[in-house]
């Protein structure tokens, strides 16, 4: 069980997390997400005593990070696969960190297999590709099969079989009874695993709740109706107020009108139903739609240059 | 701690440039006590001064070796592995001493074999060539404080590193300390009237300690040790306060 409670964190006049307050439960994979520059890796850091916050704690089952001794057996934590020494090899670099929680060098041995690096682990780190640096990064986590998993974005380089493996293996770490927080821009990713959420935004909580609940709350409804007397059932509801968008000369895709009651509607008209089915927004609307306000930095839609800009070859002007 | 010795010592012989370091900085004593050894052409006289040329030599070496013990730290800094290290310690006084006596350790016994090696060679030499080596108590003495400058110069780079956590400029506050920093010490206090600066100068109070033969106005070679090394303990221990409050 991680605890956070009113985590606050400036840089000069930048408050990077703002009064942050979450829990993480065990059993679960937590997704932790939030658009760019809102603050995540900045609390993972706060979590784990690397940055020190301004205001609030963190409690890992009760105790503080700095209290931990031999901490990999309790927190196993990977915040960027970058932070390796790239002359030392993969093997030597793992040995570091397990020697100092006294993890002798079979169990090295052990990750490394399980990572499916053990051909590459006595290469050097300048020659692993950012996957290959990733699994590094995740078999250190493993050291000391700690029963709290924090991870940055994990699968940021990995290939789909690289994804689709570390998301297997989160889902059995917390079906073993692990607490495991994951932050990832990979929103179909998180779907597919996370079991929570803690959505964050300019610092502040926008939400937690079960990825469902998350969903339902913040994506969009809309129902797609499709008949032979569609503009009939069309008509009808917009006298009633809803929002219909026609889709062909057969369908439509109606807001603001349950599925039950265009259901009704049509049968009362007399009008044929050949489908009528309620849809709804993926994690990726429901995200976009929660962090509207929060977005640090937005982008623009690409336009062409217009005729008279004249980009000239190699881009100037 | 012994594990958090074991850890610092395993990432400190495994990083190929510590090797490539410590290799030009045992090379550069051993070739040219070697050379001096060989083609001297005052046999006795090079003998008689052979511990004063051998720790001369080894002024570079401890030099070579502080910057091995600043990038034992700093590359830490520069990697981001310094939050690999203290996630898995968060007590990080314990790591950040670990890592410094490990450097100091590290750097005597290096220093010891260098400083050895060079003079078994050269004295051999100078014996094949019919010249009588006799090392007297302050010939034992002087390469006794070549290897604790050694260690001193060692940490100092680390305790610079602690402060400025950058690898390009601890070396050259490193390298720059005794090329141009204290010669500008020096500078002022002979513009105010200082006829001795030497003993004001922690690196050339130290260095002082090497000469086997010191001249009445050089410092001691208690006080060339309790100077640098007072300063190195400072920064240190500032360093380490300092990095126990900083963001990692």
């Amino acid at each position: 069980m991680i605890e956070v409670h009113g985590l606050t964190k400036r840089f000069g006049r930048t408050v990077a997390v703002n009064h942050l307050s979450f829990d993480v439960r065990p059993g679960r994979v937590t997704g932790f997400l939030g658009p760019n520059g809102s603050g995540k890796s900045t609390t993972m850091r706060c979590m784990l005593a690397l940055d020190r916050p301004d205001a609030g704690d963190t409690r890992f089952d009760g105790r503080a990070y700095g209290s931990l001794h031999r901490p990999l057996f309790e927190v196993g934590a990977l915040l960027d696969a970058g932070y390796v020494h790239p002359g030392r090899s993969g093997r030597n670099h793992l040995r570091t960190v397990a020697t100092s929680n006294g993890i002798g060098a079979t169990r090295v041995d052990e990750v490394v297999a399980l990572v499916g690096l053990t051909d590459v682990s006595r290469r050097r780190v300048r020659t692993y590709s950012l996957g290959m640096r990733q699994r590094l990064g995740l078999a250190a986590v493993l050291l000391g099969d700690p029963h709290t998993i924090i991870l940055d974005e994990p699968a940021n380089g990995l290939d789909p079989e690289g994804i689709r493996w570390i998301r297997d293996v989160l889902v059995h770490l917390a079906g073993q009874g692990k607490t495991v927080l994951v932050s990832s821009h990979l929103l179909s990713e998180m779907a597919q695993m996370a079991d929570d959420l803690v959505v964050i935004g300019m610092g502040q909580l926008i939400d937690t709740s079960t990825v469902s609940d998350f969903v339902s709350k913040h994506a969009r409804h809309w129902v797609r109706v499709r008949s032979p007397q569609v503009e009939v059932i069309a008509q009808q509801l917009r006298s009633r107020g809803a929002t219909v968008t026609t889709l062909d000369v057969s369908g439509i895709e109606v807001v603001g009108v349950p599925a039950a009651d265009i259901g009704e509607l049509a049968a009362r008209s007399g009008a044929i139903l050949h489908e009528l089915s309620p849809l709804q927004g993926s994690l990726e609307d429901a995200f976009l739609e929660a962090t509207a306000g929060s977005q640090e930095y937005r982008s623009v839609a690409p336009t062409a240059p217009t005729a008279t800009t004249g980009v000239a070859p190699g881009g100037a002007t | 701690m012994t594990d958090l010795l074991k850890s610092e010592w395993i990432k400190l012989r495994t990083v190929r440039v510590n090797y490539v370091l410590t290799i030009i900085a045992a090379a550069i004593p051993i070739v040219v006590v070697t050379l001096v050894a060989a083609l001297s052409s005052r046999v006795q006289q090079t003998a008689d001064d052979f511990a004063g040329g051998v720790t001369a030599t080894l002024v570079l070496t401890a030099l070579l070796l502080g910057v091995v013990g600043a990038l034992n730290l700093t590359s830490e800094f520069s990697h981001g592995t310094i939050r690999v290290t203290f996630a898995a310690v968060p007590q990080r006084r314990n790591v950040l001493l670990a890592k410094a006596i490990v450097s100091l350790l590290a750097t005597m016994v290096l220093a010891t074999i260098i400083e050895l090696v060079s003079f078994c060679i050269g004295a051999g030499i100078l014996s094949g060539r019919g010249a009588d080596i006799a090392l007297r108590p302050s010939d034992k003495a002087a390469m006794a404080s070549a290897v604790l400058l050694a260690g001193m110069l060692s940490v100092l780079g680390y305790g610079i590193g602690l402060l400025i956590r950058n690898s390009p400029a601890t070396i050259a506050v490193l390298i720059l300390w005794p090329l141009l920093l204290e010669n500008l010490v020096r500078a002022v206090l002979s513009a105010a009237g200082v006829s001795n600066q030497t003993p004001w100068l922690p690196y050339q109070s130290a260095i002082t300690m090497l000469n086997p033969s010191t001249d009445s106005g050089d410092p001691s070679r208690l006080h060339g040790a309790l100077y640098l090394g007072t300063i190195v303990v400072v920064l240190v221990a500032v360093g380490i306060f300092v990095n126990e409050r900083r963001d990692a």
